[in-house]
This record gives C-alpha cells, structure tokens and sequence, in this order.
C-alpha cells in the first residue's frame, strides 16, 4: 500500500538536517541524505563516525534529536509503524534465531509483519527462492555457515516488499566470492526499483555504489559519484615507484619529511607526498637516491588517486 | 633486496616457516587441509588468501602448534611448529584477537610480559615501548571492552609483539575495522617487519593481500596458486576486459555463451571479462559490435582482487555450490 503521495517522486529514502545527540556527544550531525528509487548509496566512514547511529535513526529504531526523515513518503519519525512498513534492515549483527529453522525464522517474521494465508505463503516461497535457501528450510540457524546467515537475514528483510533495504556492513568477513554474489542480489533488487543504504569498509565495494557519502565526527565530510570523487583534487599527490627492490627502496625513503606515507602494494610503492611538494621534482630525487644505492627503479609517475587515498586525505583534511 | 624471481621461491634462504605435504582433519571428519606446502622466508610477509571455511585458521593453528598435522611436516624456526621452545618466539593473533576484555590496556600488556617471564624492568620498558609506536600511551587504564575497533587491534598487536618474537602469525586482524584504522595497522606491521619478524597473514581481503611479500591462494583445503601480488595478478595468457553500456549487467548470461568467453561476473553497474587465453580483445570487440551494438569493451590491468575473484569463480563453477 504505497502512500499516494510518492507516486510520482523517486526519492525513497529522505533525511533533512538529521542529528542525534547521546547526552553532551553529538553522534549525527544535521546531515541531509536522499537516496532514490534503483539506487545503491553507500555511506562510509571511520568505525565511530555515525554511520550506524544514522542508518538506526533512518529505520526508526532510533529517535532523532532533530531533523526529518521520510521513507518512500512516509514521515518516520511521527509515523514510525507505518514508515517501518516501508523499509528492511538487515543488520551487522544478523538477528535470527538459533533454535529455529531457516523456514521457521522466516514464517515468524512474516507473522511480525502482518503478513497472513496466501501472500505469506507467496513470498515465503519468493525470498527462499531468490536466496537460493530452498533446500536448507530445514536447517537450524545455529548450524548455518556465516554465508547463508547473511543470505537469511537478507530474506528476512525482504519478505514484505520494501521500498528502502538498509545493509549495515553487509559482507562484513566474506571471502570474495561471497562478496560478489553478495552485491549481485543488491543489484538485481535496486534493478526492481528498490533504493538501497549500504555501509562498508571494502573500498572496492564503494566502487560498486552509485553514489557515496564519506561521514566524519556525525558530519557529511563528502559526497558524491566514485568517479567523481576520485577525480576530486587532492592536496597530497600521489607518486607510485615500480621497482624490484621495494623493500629496500621503502626503508630508504621512510623518512623523508616530504613523503606523508608509503603503502606498499603488488610490488609497487605508492608514495602519498605532503601538501604542497611538487610531484615531480621529488620524483626525480627519488629516482637518484634510489639508483644511488645500487636499486632499479622499473618507473617512477604521478598516481591517479583511489578511492582509499581520496578518503584518507579527506579524514585527514577534517581532523579528528 | 629479496624475492626478485618471480615466485619468489628461488632466491630463498633457509626457510623460517616451511610446510611440506600437510594433510589434517578434525578426527574421523574429511581432510580439511591436503597436501599443503609452502615456505615462509625471515623477514617476509606472507599472505595466506581464501574464503570462509577454506582452511585458514586450520593452517594457522599448525603453524603455531595448537593443532598436529595428520600427515606430513611443518617447522617453524627449523623445529617442529609444536616445540615449547618456540613458544617466546613465535606470536599468534587469533581472530577475535584473544585479549582479557575485563583487563585494561596496561593489565592485559602486564599479563603477557608476565607469561613470557618478563621482569618488572624489561616488561616496563617494553610495554612502554610498544604503547608508544601503537599510540595507545594515554590509554593504559581504559578497559579493552571499551575500546574501538582499531585500537583493539593495536592492543592485540602489542600484546603479541611483548616477547619480541621472531614470527608473528595473524589471523585476519582488521576484519571489521575501516580503511584509516587499516592503514595504520599496516604501518605498524610494516615496522614490525623491518626489524626482521616474519610474518604470516591470513586474510580474505584482496587489498590486504596485494600487501604482502607472496601470497598463496587457499581453496577448499588446498593450496592453489602461490607468487608475488605482481604475478598472480598476471593470469595465465587470458585478457580481462570490463564492459560497460546500457543495462550491461544484463547480458552476462549471453556474453558467457561467446566462444571468446572464459568468465562473465558483474562488477557494479558494469561487467567484467576474462578471455580465454589466446583469443584477442579485437576478436571479441568485433564480436560485441556485431552483436551487442550498446556494449563496448576496455582493456583492464588484472589486479590481484581480479585474479583471485576469478580463480574463485572458476573453481566454484568446477566443483558446484561454493557456499557463498
């Protein structure tokens, strides 16, 4: 029963000067969000930024101490049992129980959300299927292997036809593998037109979303499409040195008071300068200190920046 | 200056960790672990990769002697792994990183100085040592329970490193933890390396896996693949190639049916190719025009995440339901 005033608006999920404050820590701080129908946003940030505390207070689990939020329409904060109609939620810490079965776990959230006869039976059937968890209905919660866990709570989230999915650290632990089937469902089901809030801390994840928002200390410190925050001009370039003697090559540079920070990485050393050193003329004194030594250096370039970089230096610009 | 063959494996000198034919399982249950070997040279980081349930931990725990193999050997410092004289020697973080969470910082410190036979004066000047290069000074007396994600891990860090062990074995310590407070772990271990400890690292995470010296890929038990991030990445002749255009993800199913085709996955909004080895980009552009005028094809430089993505797929496509 979709609200009639959201039929012809896009946005699913919508925040408006959002705070939350847990005595004198303000943990969310009037940030605005919008996310719209088929859309994959992913909120990132630091361990303690507000990420969770956001994603509480967009559920309605939370009280915001100020600001607004609509969920496909619907006014979550005056009209929270309506609004939670709206939404699933699948959380870092999966909530199902141990002792019932996969199909049991099911059927009783159905029941929790007014689902009766024919439709519980429909989507029972629809959500086991489309998580392929048809042939484990039988199996204990207890006895699931961390994958299909993350499968059930997803299912559980889904069996009454949300507008808005929230995943907070979905593949959390995952293998690859799991990963990436994981977000083929995320976007076959923004495919069927839900919106979707998703938190990660895999930086080739956030490459997947549409769109992102960096939170720092309850704020949004940047927001914006992964390429378009890659292209994002950072204050401290990045040089990358391809060389065979990496190990060598990183003791011998580790101090220099120009270089903020070196990362290795198959092979190659990505050199993050300081604000305000030019890349090339340090690249080249890199290049004679190295050679110096007896090294090889394969190459030396300036670095298109990934996303991690962009996102450190943000962090970093902001404070702590 | 090391490891500048391309397995790495030719330059090595007498190995600080080296398994050979390891076989084991958990009483009568099926092999977890078959015919596993490798060799961890001193002062490298190795990377132990794979999936849930691939048999990480398992090796770990034969690595540090908590668990005996079923067939074959493994040394650690050219002893058996489950020598009590390597007990002060070799340090191990186990997942969930094994910390008093009741005990402050400086308690859970004291009691692994204590356990190694520290006395009170090297213990003090270790322990202040280590709070210092982890920045967790300022926090001796918090509770761990208290702790944030990253500066658990730093804890658990230190802790480990109170004997100044020669081999640090760490099983998947920033799971959980954010990029900034991952970068900072790595900086430590990367000191932690320079002062020569060997270091095996299982991980599931890609990223973390192009740190390392040499990583080997851990699938169903077996070890796969084992090299330099640099030559893994470098999959045996295939091209990879990402396809993007309108509603891509589409068709994967039809892209998997070209005879160019090894592997189809999506990657967001776009798909990602593997050619089967010896078949051109050209071929297969020429193809997708003919076919699939909306689609377009670019090359890619496999990374690592790529390679094993792919190696997974593959080996999941061969052996059915991988339990993702």
């Amino acid at each position: 029963m979709p609200a009639p005033e959201t039929a012809g608006s896009a946005t699913v999920i919508l925040a408006q000067g959002l705070s939350r404050r847990f005595g004198d820590f303000l943990a969310v701080d009037r940030i605005d969000l919008s996310v719209r129908s088929g859309e994959v946003f992913g909120l990132l940030g630091a361990n303690g930024a507000g990420k969770t505390t956001t994603i509480r207070m967009l559920c309605g689990m939370l009280r915001p101490s100020a600001g607004d939020i609509r969920v496909a329409g619907v006014d979550m904060v005056r009209r929270a049992r309506r609004a939670r109609g709206q939404i699933g939620y699948v959380a870092q810490r999966f909530a199902l129980y141990e002792d019932l079965s996969v199909l049991e776990n099911l059927a009783l959230q159905a029941g929790l959300y007014g689902l009766r006869g024919r439709r519980k039976q429909d989507r029972l059937r629809w959500v086991l299927e489309r998580l392929e968890l048809t042939g484990r209905q039988a199996a204990m919660g207890r006895d699931l292997p961390l994958g299909y866990k993350r499968r059930l709570s997803l299912a559980a989230a889904l069996l009454h036809e949300p507008r808005a999915l929230f995943l907070d650290e979905p593949t959390s632990g995952a293998d690859p593998l799991a990963r990436q089937r994981f977000w083929e469902l995320i976007y076959e089901l923004a495919e069927a037109g839900i919106g979707i809030l998703v938190t990660t801390h895999y930086m080739d994840e956030a490459l997947f979303c549409d769109r992102l928002a960096l939170m720092q200390a309850g704020r949004v410190a940047v927001e914006g499409a992964p390429e378009e925050l890659r292209r994002r001009p950072l204050a401290t370039p990045i040089l990358e040195l391809a060389t065979p003697d990496y190990v060598s090559s990183e003791r011998l540079l580790l101090d220099w008071p120009e270089i903020a920070e070196i990362v290795p990485r198959a092979g190659r050393l990505r050199i993050r300068l300081q604000a305000g050193t030019s890349p090339e003329r340090l690249a080249a004194r890199i290049r004679q200190a190295v050679t110096a030594q007896g090294l090889t250096v394969s190459a030396i370039e300036p670095a298109q920046p990934e996303l991690e970089d962009v996102f450190v230096a943000v962090l970093e610009e902001a404070g702590p | 200056m090391r490891y500048c063959s391309e397995d790495g494996v030719s330059t090595m000198t007498v190995p600080v960790i080296q398994a050979e034919r390891l076989h084991f399982a958990y009483g009568k249950d099926p092999m977890v672990l078959r015919d596993i070997s490798f060799a961890v040279a001193p002062g490298e980081i190795y990377g132990l990769v794979g999936a849930d349930g691939a048999g990480k931990t398992t090796l770990l725990q034969l690595a540090v002697g908590q668990l005996l193999p079923a067939g074959g050997a493994i040394t650690t410092l050219d002893q058996p792994a489950d020598s009590p004289g390597l007990r002060a020697q070799v340090a191990y973080m186990p997942q969930g990183f094994g910390l008093y969470r009741d005990l402050s910082v400086q308690e859970n410190l004291d009691f692994f100085a204590d356990l190694h036979g520290l006395t009170r004066i090297q213990a003090r000047e270790r322990i202040g040592d280590l709070l210092q290069r982890t920045g967790l000074n300022g926090f001796e007396d918090r509770r761990t329970n208290n702790l944030s994600g990253g500066m658990m891990q730093k804890l658990a860090l230190a802790c480990a490193l109170v004997s100044q062990p020669r081999v640090m074995v760490l099983d998947e310590p920033t799971t959980g933890v954010d990029p900034v407070s991952r970068r900072a772990f790595w900086r430590l271990l990367d000191g932690v390396r320079a002062e020569g400890v060997t270091i095996l690292y299982a991980t599931a995470n890609m990223d973390e896996a192009e740190r390392c010296d040499r990583v080997g890929l851990l699938e169903q038990g077996r070890l796969g693949r084992q090299g330099t991030p640099l030559a893994l990445a470098a999959v045996d002749g295939g091209v990879l190639a990402v396809v993007s255009g309108p509603e891509a993800r589409r068709y994967r199913a039809a892209l998997q049916a070209l005879p160019d085709v090894e592997l189809v996955f999506p990657v967001g909004r776009q798909l990602r190719v593997w050619l089967i080895a010896g078949r051109s980009l050209a071929d297969f552009r020429a193809r997708l025009a003919d076919r699939f005028p909306g689609l377009t094809a670019a090359a890619m430089t496999p990374a690592l995440p790529d390679a094993a993505l792919r190696d997974l797929a593959l080996g999941a496509l061969g052996s059915g339901d991988a339990g993702a």
